[in-house]
């Protein structure tokens, strides 16, 4: 009869099992973001190379929130998400009358003014903690180091980012496959691989589209299983340079040091949304970071990564270790799980401006274009795989139904059903 | 998109696995409605003079170890005695069934209880050739049919009957058959749990949802007037039990379900004897089904086509995903080969685990004294062991299928050993 009683139990723990999973669903992969449309005049104050609208934008992208650069000449401007957050800045337009006039147009939506602080009101930080980055990983870097690093690393309990260079030819020689080697210990030491902007600087090629080559280097690092999951790049290269990295399945951008401005001609407002998809972590150089500030969490929006070079200074980086270890500093894992709903929907536009439905036939003319200036080419040969995501989640959210279902039907065959069929269960053989 | 065989295999074992699962989540679902249905209600009892009579059916090769209980249980049954008659058929024994039988029929003078003896002469020749043997000797309306292992409950034949004068366009009424050394090793706590589940749980769902079952071979009974106009059985099917069911239901008639029938049976205790027993089987709902594939285009087939849908869909769709899929794993696991199917998520997986596991209590919760904590942790193993030697038997039977038939092999008829 208990262990009757116990059997019983057993639905009641997968009836409470399939709520949690449920609201796993529910709380993360279809949870909607925080959504935000950043309206600004000019990006950039006269004879200055920072912009409130951009460290607000990378703040609120590190803090999780969907948000969308929106000049105030847009005329998607008024038409937008009614849920959104609408934030102005005022000290970015030129002239009250302007100003006053978007604002009129944003009559009826919500609006607020940002006053230079760095939170707004009612936004929350979420508790990320700071994730440990190791940069400019090169071929002939010190390996060694590197792999002693890995291990203390990974001894504390911490995964990190490693910032590998790409490498665009030569894949044959032996001290590349050492590299990847190499790599791959890095990796099982807890090293989350992410590749750095491709940096074509030599003379003659100023004006080279990196986009092929960068491809290819990502795609030869995967071909020797290395995971790579995101980008390192600088701030105005994120804004800029999108189309190089897009579609890489690159879903981390790791943001560090501004190297300049944003392109004048740029339409912020479709890259931003773009960007969307994927997830910001925005470094901090080791130099500048306030270890006693995080540990008292005064660490400001948006700090979420400590930035070492491993051309750094042996010092410097054993010097990190043990403050670490010393002050327990809870540095938190580089853990992919916590961004399970943005890594959901990579690759899937958020839209907080849907795009108008372009009509089959101008679909059909801009394939077609595309075709003849080859720039699908490489697209066509390397298909993807064939995705099942959207039909795992339905049979999923069946069997989770169903299974409510079956469990009360246990309890009840179990509570209401005393009129067995064998009568008899003590059979004697 | 795509981009290779494997690709296709997976996905398609992937779409059959959970389209099988379905149907059988489907069919617990509906016995379970059955079961509960049938909770506490009391039946009128028949007058003992409008008993029909009825001939209970016996065959036996070699059922020394058995058939003395079998017997004994039957001629115990609460059904009026001056209204059924016995017929034990000892078809070309080698063992001492005769003697026992003689003695049994010494110590209950006044009972009808028939032995016919044959020899390799006259039978030897497999269950139907003996079931038809003793049918050509019996006198009842009503045909009863019990398996020389099996040892039913006192009301068993009543309940059928019962369930069969009710109904008049029951062609046959199927009782229950249950495990009765169930707790005797890991591999009889399977069989028992199969039995529940996948026997008693999917007829129950397809009566109650379809008004269909299929003859499980003993602890059923069936009209004479049906026999007579098929012929008796059909000596050339190893399951002659589904061969019949399905030409029963050709003659417009459909076959009852009565859960409160039940009878108890021996079932294998080594895989050994387990292994030729299923073998057996798999080879003779193969001869069933391509015997009866025709019937799946046929409008008036009637819901026997659903069983062959059932029958291809397990015994085609669900073995050939289960093996594909398993394969896929094992050489992706080695390295060997590589899928290019995204989004497969664990859950999937677990999900499919934990839903074999509920439904399987479903059907424990049905049966007095089955829900319990040892029941479930066995239900947990099966899922990795028995239900992937399930696969591997039935693999097994469907290649030797296909050699009888490419070399014209004569199909011999196992019988089960008993312990």
């Amino acid at each position: 009869m208990k262990s009757s009683k116990v059997a019983t139990v057993i639905p009641m723990v997968i009836l409470a099992f399939m709520v949690l999973v449920s609201n796993h669903m529910n709380g993360s992969a279809f949870a909607k973001s925080e959504r935000y449309v950043l309206v600004y005049d000019r990006l950039y104050e006269y004879s200055s190379n920072a912009s409130d609208v951009l460290r607000k934008f990378i703040e609120l992208r590190t803090n999780g929130a969907d948000v969308v650069l929106l000049q105030a000449d847009e005329p998607a401007l008024g038409k937008g998400d009614k849920d959104a957050r609408f934030i102005t800045f005022p000290s970015s337009f030129e002239s009250n009358e302007k100003y006053h006039r978007v604002l009129h147009i944003l009559k009826g939506y919500k609006v607020m003014t940002y006053n230079g602080q760095g939170m707004i009101p009612g936004e929350k930080e979420k508790d990320r903690g700071v994730f440990i980055a190791v940069t400019e990983v090169y071929p002939f870097s010190d390996l060694n180091k590197l792999m002693d690093l890995s291990e203390r690393l990974h001894d504390r309990g911490i995964e990190f980012i490693v910032s590998i260079m790409p490498i665009y030819d030569n894949y044959q020689f032996k001290a590349f496959q050492k590299f990847v080697d190499v790599l791959m210990y890095v990796g099982k030491k807890g090293g989350k691989f992410f590749i750095h902007f491709p940096v074509v600087n030599y003379e003659g090629t100023y004006n080279l589209d990196p986009t092929p080559l960068f491809k290819k280097a990502v795609q030869e690092y995967r071909k020797r299983g290395l995971d790579i999951v995101g980008i390192t790049l600088p701030q105005n290269k994120m804004l800029n340079d999108l189309r190089v990295y897009d579609g890489l399945e690159l879903p981390f951008i790791l943001v560090t040091e501004n190297e300049g401005k944003i392109n004048a001609k740029l339409d912020l407002f479709k890259v931003s949304q773009a960007l969307n998809d994927y997830i910001v972590i925005k470094g901090i150089h080791l130099d500048r970071f306030d270890y006693f500030g995080y540990r008292e969490k005064k660490v400001s929006l948006g700090e979420q990564a400590i930035v070492t070079s491993l051309q750094a200074k042996e010092d410097k980086l054993f010097h990190m270790l043990s403050v670490l270890e010393m002050d327990r500093i809870p540095v938190r894992n580089f853990r992919v799980s916590e961004y399970r709903p943005k890594l959901r929907s990579f690759g899937k536009h958020s839209g907080i401006f849907e795009e108008q439905e372009k009509s089959q036939h101008e679909k059909f003319l801009e394939e077609e274009m595309r075709k003849i200036r080859g720039e699908n080419v490489e697209e066509e040969k390397f298909a993807e795989g064939y995705d099942i995501s959207s039909f795992s989640r339905i049979v999923i959210k069946m069997a989770i139904v169903l299974l409510g279902i079956f469990s009360v039907m246990v309890i009840i065959g179990r509570r209401f059903n005393y009129r067995k069929f064998l009568k008899d269960p003590s059979y004697k053989e | 998109m795509l981009q290779n065989i494997y690709d296709y295999l997976l996905l398609w074992s992937l779409f059959s696995i959970w389209l099988v699962m379905l149907i059988n989540n489907v069919l617990v679902t509906g016995g379970f409605f059955c079961y509960m249905k049938h909770t506490g209600k009391n039946k009128p009892l028949i007058p003992e003079d409008d008993l029909p009579f009825v001939s209970v059916l016996i065959p036996a090769h070699n059922e020394a170890k058995v058939i003395g209980k079998t017997v004994e249980a039957i001629l115990e049954s609460d059904y009026a005695k001056e209204k059924y008659e016995i017929i034990v058929i000892n078809d070309n024994s080698s063992d001492n069934s005769a003697e026992i039988l003689e003695r049994i029929k010494a110590e209950h003078p006044g009972r009808m209880l028939t032995i016919i003896n044959t020899d390799s002469i006259t039978g030897g020749k497999g269950k139907s050739n003996a079931l038809n043997i003793g049918l050509a000797q019996s006198k009842g309306s009503l045909i009863a049919i019990y398996d020389a292992d099996n040892t039913p409950e006192k009301s068993a034949l009543r309940e059928l009957v019962y369930s069969i004068m009710n109904d008049s366009k029951a062609g046959a009424v199927i009782g229950k058959f249950r495990c009765r050394n169930r707790n005797r090793n890991l591999l009889t706590r399977f069989i028992n749990i199969e039995g529940i589940y996948f026997q008693w749980m999917a007829q129950a769902g397809r009566w109650q949802l379809m008004k269909l079952c299929t003859i499980p071979g003993t602890n059923f009974i069936i009209r004479r007037s049906i026999l007579d106009e098929l012929g008796g059985w059909d000596t050339k099917a190893i399951t002659e039990d589904t061969e019949i069911s399905f030409r029963i239901y050709r003659l417009g008639y459909h076959i009852r379900f009565c859960p409160y029938s039940a009878s108890w049976e021996q079932e294998p205790e080594t895989l050994t004897v387990w292994f030729k027993q299923r073998k057996r089987w798999v080879k003779g709902n193969y001869y069933v089904l391509i015997k009866n594939f025709k019937y799946l285009f046929d409008s008036h087939a009637g819901p026997i086509r659903f069983d062959l849908l059932y029958f291809l869909a397990v015994y085609v769709l669900f073995l050939s995903s289960s093996v594909i899929s398993d394969t896929i794993f094992i050489l992706g696991f080695g390295g060997f080969i590589q899928t290019t199917i995204l989004g497969y998520s664990l859950l999937l997986w677990v999900m499919a685990y934990l839903l074999f596991i509920l439904s399987v209590l479903i059907a424990l919760s049905t049966e007095k004294g089955e829900l319990r904590l040892s029941r479930v942790f066995t239900a947990m193993i099966m899922y990795f062991t028995y239900c992937k030697l399930w696969s591997i038997i039935t693999v097994i039977g469907l290649a030797s299928y296909s050699a009888d038939f490419i070399f014209k092999r004569n199909i011999t008829w196992y019988k089960t050993e008993r312990f």
